[in-house]
């Protein structure tokens, strides 16, 4: 009778594992090594498909970079462009405000800017030399 | 393999009819799979053709192929492992495929499926020695020699092996009637 609780011991492991069967090689297993040989012998596979990866890639890495290096110049100019607006409206608004201080100068020709309890700060549009004629303070 | 290194083309076919019967049952006991061990198998003996200039005879050239092809296993076995921890990323619910693909007439008995399939399941470290100790007849010491470390080591991970199997195969196990 088999006894279904008693285990392998390792005679009959080894006697198993020595019983498996043999596999050998397919038939044509020794002409398709020697068909390779000779093949990577003629024309080395490897190699090249190796070097055109590396070209690929280092033609890839070239495109990205000229392609990131063109936005960043695009990018630059935008800014510029947008910083030279700003000072243009800027300019625009600065003229437009002194030409509406020249006309209402007519009727009050002295500003007030503001003072202290013993001085008054005022600007005599009058005597306000034209803008062309203006200069910016050194700094 | 002299006669190789001398330019004799036949050389080459000779070395490959004497050792791919050894060299692919080795890979086959180890793999559990035909195709997966003749792909080694093949790259093994194109490794040593590559090599013909710079080998030297360092005793037998079957234990040189055997260390090749081992390393070749090794190798793919690692990049197996890798790609198991990244299958699931890519591929979801799809599970790589590691049965054994040999045509079912070299499959055997239902025991020696099973043993094949529990021997394909251990872990390579308990794998290499087992069948080289086990299969191939080889000694602890050129055991260790193939895989550079103690014969100790070897001796416990056989002891290991054996046991992992035991575990394995005592439920189909019937006393020995199989």
């Amino acid at each position: 009778m088999n006894d279904p609780r008693r285990s392998l011991d390792d005679r009959e492991l080894r006697r198993l594992l020595r019983g498996l069967p043999t596999v050998a090689p397919r038939a044509e297993f020794r002409e398709r090594v020697e068909r390779a040989a000779t093949n990577r012998t003629v024309t080395p596979a490897r190699h090249p498909r190796s070097w055109s990866w590396l070209a690929a890639a280092a033609l890839a890495l070239m495109l990205v970079g000229a392609a990131s290096w063109r936005w960043s110049e695009v990018q630059q100019d935008r800014e510029q462009q947008a910083e030279i607006e700003a000072l243009r409206q800027e300019s625009d608004r600065l003229a437009r405000e002194i030409h509406r201080l020249r006309q209402s100068a007519d009727a009050a020709p002295v500003v007030y800017l503001g003072g202290t309890e013993d001085v008054d700060y005022v600007i005599d549009l009058a005597r306000l030399p034209a803008s062309g004629q203006i200069r910016t303070a050194g700094l | 393999m002299v006669a190789l290194q001398q330019g004799d083309c036949q050389a080459f076919s000779k070395i490959v009819e004497r050792h791919q019967g050894r060299l692919v049952g080795y890979l086959t006991r180890l793999t559990g799979d035909l195709d997966r061990a003749e792909d080694l198998a093949q790259e093994a003996f194109l490794r040593l053709f590559r090599s013909v200039d710079s080998y030297r005879p360092q005793g037998q050239l079957s234990a040189y192929l055997f260390r090749i092809a081992t390393n070749l296993l090794r190798s793919e076995e690692r990049r197996r492992t890798r790609w198991r921890h990244l299958e699931p990323i890519f591929r979801s619910g799809q599970r790589l495929q590691a049965s054994p693909t040999a045509p079912d007439e070299l499959l055997g008995s239902e025991i020696q499926r099973r043993l094949r399939r529990a021997i394909a399941a251990l872990p390579l470290t308990y794998r290499l020695p087992l069948v080289l100790y086990e299969m191939e007849d080889w000694s602890c010491q050129e055991i260790s020699q193939l895989l550079n470390c103690r014969e100790g080591t070897i001796k416990s991970r056989l002891f290991r092996a054996r046991q992992k199997l035991k575990e394995t195969m005592t439920p189909y196990w019937k006393g020995g009637t199989e």
